[in-house]
C-alpha cells in the first residue's frame, strides 16, 4: 500500500505515527490517544490522503522504532481509510485480510507475553477495528459469491486465494480473542492478560453476535453475548454509540427470529428511544456515523410494527407507536386487510444475510448468488413465521367477547375448519403462555423464564373454549370512572352557574 | 478416547474445522440410536460447518438426522432451519413439514406425514412429551380417541403414562391442573374506595 516516495511524507504525518506509538506504548493516556486517533488522523486524513492512501508501515517504521504490534495497528487503521475512501481492489481486499490476520495472529501472542501490558488501545478504536473485520468479511462474501459479476481475472485471483476471508478463520480469530482476553472467565476484565487484549476480545464478541446473526445463527448471535449485560448503563460498550446500536439491532433480530418477540420489542424500543432523545437533544448528529444510526433507527421501527400488529398484547411505548404509524401505518393496513405485504416490510428491515461458502470459480453451470440465494432463504423462513403468527391475531380478537364458546362456532367465524380451528387455539395458547423472556440483570440474553403475559386467559374442555372472566376484567378501570366522574360533577356544578343556562 | 470426549475436544478448540466433520457426524449416528444423549451445540456446529461449504449429498443423510433429532425442541428446531444450507431444502421438505406440523399443534397432521420415527421409539416418545406439554397448556380435557389420535397411538393402545396426564375418566384424559388449564379462581380486587366514591354520590 505504498504511496508515495519517503522524503514526501509530510513532517505531520511523521509527528502523528511517533506520537500515537508513544501515547499506545508509554503515556497510555486515553484523552491523548482520543485526541490523535479521532482528531489528527481524521485531520491528517483530510488534508493528504483524500485521494490516495497512507503511507505504508515500512515507510513509517522508524517513526515507532520498527514495533512490529503498533505497525499492524497503524496498517489496520490506514486500511480502514483506504477502504472508506477510496475505491479499493480486489488486490487490496486480499492485503487486508493479511493484515487482519496478521494483527489478530500477533495479538494472540500477547497472552503468553510478560509485557502484554505495555499496549494500550482505545475502546473505540477496537470496536472500529473488529467492526471493520466483520463488515470486510461480510462484504467480501457478497463479492466472490455474485459470480455472473466477476471477470476471468477476478475469478482467476480468487481461485489462487481461496483461504482469504476463509469462515473457519475468521471465526478462529473472533474465538481465539475472546478466549485470550479472558473474558469468559472473568467478565470485568480484572484478571486480563492486558489492556489491549481484553479490548480486542470483549470487542470480538460483540461483533462475533452481528456476524453470527449475518450467517443465520441467531442462537449463537445472542450466545456471543453471554459475557456481557447487555443494556446495562455500566458495560464497556455502552459509552460507544456505534456499538449501542449494532449490538441492539443485532440481538433484536436474533430474538426476534428466534420467536421471543417480548425481548425482540424491548431491545428495539429502548434502543430507538435513546436515538430519538439524542436526535432531539442534537447529540447524534455530531457523531461520526450519524447517517447509519438513522438506518439502523428505521430498520429498527420496521421490526417493532411487525410486532405490534402479530403481538397485539405487547405494548409498544406511544411515542415509538406514533412513529411506526406515520412510517408503516399503510402497509401494515393492507397486510391486516389480507395483502401480501410482510415480505416487503420485512426485507427493509433485516440484515444482508450473507453466505460464506466458497464457490466453485472453474464450474461450468450457471453461476448463482449464493449470498443472494441465503439472504432470501432467511427471508422467506422468518416471513413464514410471522404468517403464522398474524392468523392467530384474528382468534383472539374473537377470544376477548366471550366467556366460553364452541370450538365449532369460532371456526365458523374463521373460516377454517373444526380440527384446524381448535390447533389454531392451542397455538395461540402457546404463543401467550410458552413464550421465553429473558429477565434483566439475570443471566446471559440466551437465558429466559417462561412468563404469561397474556391478556386473555382461556382453556379447552374437550370442544368448548373457556375464557377466564377474571384476567379479562382485571385492568383497574375503576380510577378511571372515578377520576372522571369526579370531573364531571365539578363540571356539572360550573355548567349550572352559568346564567340563564336553564 | 471415548467419542463424548472425542466431541468435547472438537467443541473447545476445532469446531470450525472442517476435519472435525467425521467426529461430529459419528455423534450424530449414535444419538440417533440413542447410545449418547442430544447434543445440540454439537449438532449446530456440524450444520455451520455444512453451510460453509458447497452442498453435497454426502451431508443429506447426517443433516436429516440432526433435524429429525431435534423435532423434539421447538426453539432447536427453528435454530436449525435457519443454518440449513440452501441446497439440502427441497430434500429436507418433509422434515421441515414435521416441524411446522408440531408448531402449529397439528399433531395429526404430523403423524400423518412423519418420516424417519418409525424404528425410532426413543425419538417417538420425545416428540410425544413435547406435544402431550402442548395439549397440558390448552387443555383441561380432551376426549381419549382425540389424545391418542394427537400421539400417534392406534385405538386399541392405552394411553400412555405421561406426568402431565391425571387420569383418563369417562372416555376422557383429564390433564393435572396448571394455571394455564383452569380457570383463575377468586375475583381480582379493584382497590375501590368507599371514601372516593361517598365524596361524589352528594
Amino acid at each position: 500500500m505504498s504511496s508515495e516516495p519517503k522524503d514526501e511524507i509530510p513532517s505531520a504525518v511523521r509527528d502523528f505515527v511517533f506520537d500515537l506509538h508513544d501515547a499506545c506504548r508509554r503515556s497510555q493516556r486515553p484523552e491523548e490517544m482520543k485526541a490523535l486517533y479521532s482528531g489528527v488522523f481524521v485531520e491528517l486524513s483530510a488534508k493528504h490522503y483524500t485521494h490516495k492512501p497512507w503511507p505504508s508501515a515500512e515507510e513509517m517504521s522508524s517513526e515507532c522504532e520498527s514495533d512490529e504490534l503498533f505497525l499492524n495497528f497503524y496498517s489496520e487503521l490506514t486500511t480502514r481509510h483506504l477502504f472508506n475512501n477510496l475505491r479499493p481492489t480486489l488486490n487490496d481486499k486480499i492485503n487486508a485480510w493479511k493484515t487482519y490476520s496478521s494483527l489478530f495472529d500477533q495479538m494472540l501472542t500477547l497472552k503468553d507475553d510478560t509485557k502484554a501490558d505495555a499496549f494500550h488501545v482505545l475502546p473505540e478504536w477496537a470496536f472500529e477495528l473488529i467492526h471493520e473485520y466483520v463488515y470486510q468479511f461480510q462484504g467480501f462474501c457478497q463479492f466472490r459469491t455474485h459470480l455472473a459479476q466477476r471477470t476471468a481475472e477476478e475469478k482467476e485471483l480468487l481461485e489462487a486465494n481461496k483461504d482469504v476471508w476463509d469462515v473457519g478463520t475468521v471465526m478462529k480469530h473472533l474465538h481465539g480473542l475472546i478466549g485470550a482476553s479472558g473474558l469468559k472467565t472473568d467478565p470485568t476484565g480484572a484478571s486480563a492478560h492486558g489492556q489491549s487484549l481484553y479490548m480486542m476480545g470483549y470487542f470480538a464478541a460483540l461483533s462475533l453476535s452481528r456476524l453470527e446473526c449475518l450467517l443465520g445463527d441467531f442462537h449463537g448471535s445472542l450466545d456471543a453475548l453471554s459475557c456481557m449485560n447487555i443494556n446495562e448503563k455500566g458495560e464497556l460498550y455502552w459509552n460507544i454509540f456505534a456499538a449501542r446500536v449494532s449490538l441492539s439491532y443485532h440481538a433484536g433480530v436474533s430474538y426476534f427470529a428466534l420467536r421471543r418477540y417480548r425481548d425482540a420489542a424491548k431491545t428495539f424500543s429502548d434502543m430507538c428511544s435513546a436515538i430519538n432523545k439524542g436526535v432531539n437533544s442534537g447529540y447524534l448528529k455530531r457523531l461520526t456515523g450519524y447517517e447509519q444510526f438513522m438506518k439502523l433507527n428505521d430498520k429498527m421501527l420496521a421490526f417493532l410494527a411487525i410486532i405490534s400488529l402479530i403481538q397485539p398484547a405487547i405494548k409498544i411505548e406511544d411515542s415509538l407507536s406514533k412513529v411506526t404509524n406515520q412510517m408503516f401505518g399503510d402497509k401494515l393496513a393492507k397486510v391486516e386487510g389480507g395483502d401480501e405485504g410482510f415480505d416487503e416490510i420485512f426485507s427493509f428491515a433485516c440484515p444482508k444475510f450473507v453466505s460464506p461458502v466458497v464457490p466453485d470459480y472453474k464450474s461450468s453451470e450457471e453461476p448463482r448468488n449464493l449470498s443472494a440465494i441465503a439472504y432470501s432463504k432467511q427471508v422467506r423462513q422468518c416471513v413464514d413465521d410471522i404468517k403464522s403468527t398474524s392468523n392467530l391475531v384474528r382468534l383472539r380478537s374473537y377470544l376477548k367477547l366471550y366467556t366460553s364458546i364452541d370450538v365449532a362456532k369460532l371456526a365458523t367465524f374463521c373460516e377454517i375448519e373444526e380440527s384446524a380451528m381448535a390447533n389454531r387455539v392451542l397455538a395461540l395458547k402457546k404463543t401467550i403462555c410458552a413464550q421465553l423472556e429473558h429477565q434483566r440483570k439475570q443471566g446471559p440474553p440466551l437465558a429466559g423464564t417462561v412468563v404469561d403475559h397474556g391478556d386473555v386467559g382461556f382453556h379447552m374442555a374437550g370442544s368448548t373454549v373457556n375464557v377466564d372472566p377474571v384476567v379479562r376484567g382485571s385492568k383497574k378501570t375503576h380510577r378511571f370512572f372515578l377520576n372522571n366522574v369526579g370531573s364531571a360533577k365539578e363540571l356539572a356544578a360550573d355548567v349550572l352557574q352559568i346564567p340563564d343556562f336553564v | 478416547m471415548s467419542l463424548e470426549s472425542q466431541v468435547a475436544e472438537v467443541m473447545s478448540s476445532a469446531q470450525f474445522s472442517h476435519e472435525s466433520i467425521p467426529i461430529l457426524v459419528k455423534s450424530v449416528e449414535e444419538q440417533i440410536k440413542g447410545s449418547t444423549p442430544l447434543n445440540f451445540p454439537a449438532n449446530k456446529a456440524l450444520l455451520k460447518l455444512y453451510s460453509s461449504t458447497l452442498y453435497t449429498t454426502s451431508q443429506l443423510s447426517p443433516i436429516k438426522s440432526l433435524l429429525l433429532l431435534s423435532l423434539s425442541s421447538s426453539t432447536e428446531f427453528s435454530a436449525l432451519l435457519h443454518i440449513l444450507p440452501s441446497d439440502a431444502l427441497e430434500s429436507c421438505e418433509t422434515l421441515i413439514a414435521m416441524g411446522k406440523k408440531l408448531e402449529e399443534c397439528d399433531f395429526v397432521g404430523f403423524w400423518k406425514i412423519e418420516e424417519g420415527l418409525e424404528s425410532n421409539n426413543t425419538l417417538k416418545e420425545s416428540i410425544r412429551s413435547r406435544i402431550i406439554k402442548d395439549l397440558s397448556l390448552g387443555y383441561s380435557t380432551i376426549p381419549e380417541s382425540t389424545f391418542k389420535s394427537m400421539l400417534g397411538c392406534s385405538a386399541n393402545d392405552s394411553v400412555p403414562s405421561f406426568e402431565d396426564v391425571e387420569e383418563v375418566e369417562g372416555g376422557n384424559v383429564v390433564f393435572k391442573n396448571t394455571v394455564y388449564n383452569s380457570v383463575k379462581k377468586g375475583a381480582k380486587e379493584q382497590g375501590i374506595e368507599l371514601e372516593r366514591i361517598v365524596a361524589i354520590m352528594n
